[in-house]
């Protein structure tokens, strides 16, 4: 059985797309691979390590870390067949001087915003990825950056971050909404507007919401949007509420805050479409390595409207998503009236997602992960 | 060039004699009467750049592009889109355009503001597509938050990367004047033709990233130099976009702009 490190900032029980990713990664290969996960993610509530699980190693930031790892060199090497994983990119050099101790090649696990340099500290961090044997990422935009930085175009790879949703929508259920929007046209009832839902931090600006609520302060004239639920959190939320006030949207537009995931899902089941508009912001250095929320409004059967903008473009699949120019209120305003209007189109669209939220697997993701940092062919995605 | 003005309990005649001097020979000018007062419409050139249809009017280039770019579009699809939407459809455009509902004599702009106040607001307005001065309409002020990872030096990046790219060259010579010279440069000579219209500019300053790390500098590019590079656009007969000093329809570059306001009160 293989044996591998992986350092990790972030794990569970952690939420967020990256702890979720790393630690799916660990729970879905451990049949395979003997992990030993070194993390700073801190747990008060572990449980004693189950057999046949992880061992998972808290230590207190980079130089617990690093003394954690070092701490495992010997049973490292005791392994013909070994690994390291450097799950951040402030780990790697970490990595690299165990790597170089016992004779293991180092892969980097990276996601997005990370991969944009802000000083030269940064900079010195992402230069141990040139030494890399492999570095995988979430997305063709993130890979693009690598690139840019200095690692070979043939050491990296990309897989996307298709993850098996904490729900998804059945067929009948699908069918049953369809059947629902054909007996009624949406824009007759008295309150038939569209409910559209969105999931995000409130923390930076690149999130994009005031586009999103430009477009919604049109559409709700006539008739077309009835509501919209922004769920989530963070230092943004007030100024968003006072531009939500400007714009007399306060009884069409819910600031919902951090949901969990049923109350979460009764919303997604009350919408009729999904939103995402993350735009790549150069003067935040923000932008989405993915956006996981994307396929889980999809796996509730919700057609998605996105920005076709950095790892999002990956994201969305046009059987079921809309991909519009960030910056563009028009065109948001001209994909959900059209989506509005076009009943077929919006079942057609919703069935296609709630087929593909099905096909999600974590376990099909968290392997192509493995094998893309053990530089061997990648088990087909679900995209 | 087009002049737009209202005059609320005027008659026509005495809008046109309060805005005479505004006017020239070139222009074509229509002043009607309604129940508010009457409105007043003057464009010059061969093309007339406005169009009345119901309640609406709707004067100078709208563009479907954010930032600016010749995406142009017709009179008669904004006037539509705000048929149905009412005032918040000029969300969807940009400027410089204006538009105004005749019934009510409130004007509406789009979210980059290409509209400005007339000399005498108090008794009437004349809104110019040749902007003298950058006007954003209610409820476009920016919002006043911070974000960590924000840089003034790549917001001038990202406007520049997004902003149209510019054609051939076209000085603003005519008339000469001193006043353009913003930190050492001499922005008309940063002016450039938007492909493939040819009636309409684009203000690329080369020393932009230092004029905005001046407060003074910027506040002087904004009031006095972008405002006279207009003019002399307009004199020729051209639409000038400035794309850093009226920004696109985007609250998050307001934003921005909201950090750079912070700076120089600081």
């Amino acid at each position: 059985m293989t044996r591998a490190i992986l350092l990790t900032v972030d794990y569970a029980p952690q939420t967020g797309g990256q702890p979720r990713l790393v630690t799916a990664i660990v729970d879905a290969t451990s049949d395979e691979i003997d992990w030993c996960v070194i993390t700073a993610a801190p747990d008060p509530t572990e449980v004693p390590l189950r057999a046949g699980g992880p061992r998972v190693l808290r230590a207190r930031g980079i130089v617990g870390i690093a003394a954690a790892a070092w701490s495992q060199r010997g049973w490292l090497s005791e392994s013909d067949d070994r690994m390291i994983v450097s799950g951040h990119v402030y780990l790697g050099w970490i990595a690299h001087l165990i790597g170089l101790v016992t004779r293991t090649k180092v892969s980097t696990l990276c996601y997005g915003r990370e991969l944009v340099p802000s000083h030269w500290r940064h900079r010195l961090a992402l230069a141990s990825m040139r030494y890399d044997h492999r570095v995988v990422t979430i997305s063709r935009h993130s890979q693009a950056l690598l690139h840019r930085i200095g690692v070979e175009p043939q050491r990296t790879a990309w897989v996307g971050c298709e993850l098996t949703p904490p729900r998804r929508i059945e067929t009948s259920t699908v069918l049953e909404t369809s059947t629902v929007l054909e007996t009624s046209t949406v824009l007759e009832t008295s309150t038939g507007g569209l409910r559209l839902v969105t999931v995000t931090r409130l923390a930076e600006g690149y999130k994009n919401l005031e586009v999103v609520l430009r477009a919604v302060a049109v559409l709700v004239a006539d008739g077309t949007v009835e509501h919209l639920t922004i769920i989530g959190d963070g230092p943004r939320r007030a100024p968003l509420h006072t531009r939500i006030d400007q714009l007399g949207l306060v009884q069409r537009v819910t600031l919902a805050g951090r949901l969990d995931d049923d109350e979460m899902y009764d919303v997604f089941a009350a919408s009729d479409i999904g939103v995402f508009a993350s735009r790549d912001s150069v003067a935040e250095g923000g932008f989405e390595g993915f956006g996981i929320v994307i396929h889980e409004l999809a796996a509730a059967g919700l057609p998605v409207v996105v920005a076709n903008a950095a790892g999002a473009k990956d994201a969305a699949h046009p059987e079921w998503a809309t991909l519009i120019e960030p910056d563009d209120v028009r065109a948001w305003v001209e994909a959900i009236d059209r989506l509005a209007h076009d009943n077929k189109r919006r079942q057609a669209q919703s069935a296609a997602a709630a087929d593909f939220g099905r096909a999600l697997s974590t376990t099909v993701t968290a392997r192509a992960y493995v094998a893309a940092l053990q530089g061997l062919p990648a088990p087909v995605r679900v995209s | 060039m087009v002049f737009v003005a209202t005059g609320h309990s005027l008659g026509p005649a005495q809008l046109l004699s309060r805005v005479a001097q505004h006017l020239n020979e070139e222009h074509n000018t229509t002043v009607l009467p309604t129940s508010w007062g009457s409105w007043l419409v003057a464009s010059a050139g061969t093309t007339p750049r406005w169009r009345q249809r119901g309640q609406w009017l709707v004067a100078g280039w709208p563009s479907a592009d954010p930032w600016g770019g010749p995406r142009r579009l017709d009179f008669d699809t904004v006037i539509d889109d705000l048929d149905r939407f009412g005032a918040p459809a000029m969300t969807m455009v940009a400027g410089p355009a204006i538009g105004l509902n005749i019934e009510s004599g409130r004007w509406v702009g789009p979210l980059n503001g290409l509209m400005a106040p007339g000399p005498d607001p108090s008794d009437h307005r004349i809104m110019s597509t040749a902007a003298p001065r950058r006007h954003l309409p209610p409820g476009s002020e920016p919002i006043g938050d911070h974000s960590p990872g924000f840089s003034l030096a790549k917001l001038e990046r990202e406007i520049t990367q997004r902003r149209p790219t510019p054609g051939v060259a076209v000085p603003l010579v005519e008339p000469t004047s001193t006043t353009t010279v913003v930190g050492g440069c001499d922005w008309a000579r940063d002016v450039f033709e938007i492909r493939p219209t040819n009636d309409m500019l684009v203000s690329a300053p080369s020393n932009l990233a230092d004029v905005l790390a001046d407060p003074l500098l910027t506040e002087h590019a904004r009031s006095v130099v972008a405002p006279e590079l207009t003019w002399r656009a307009a004199r020729r007969g051209w639409a000038l976009h400035s794309p850093h000093f009226e920004r696109p329809a985007l609250d998050q570059i307001g934003f921005g702009w909201s950090n750079i306001s912070s700076r120089a009160a600081q």
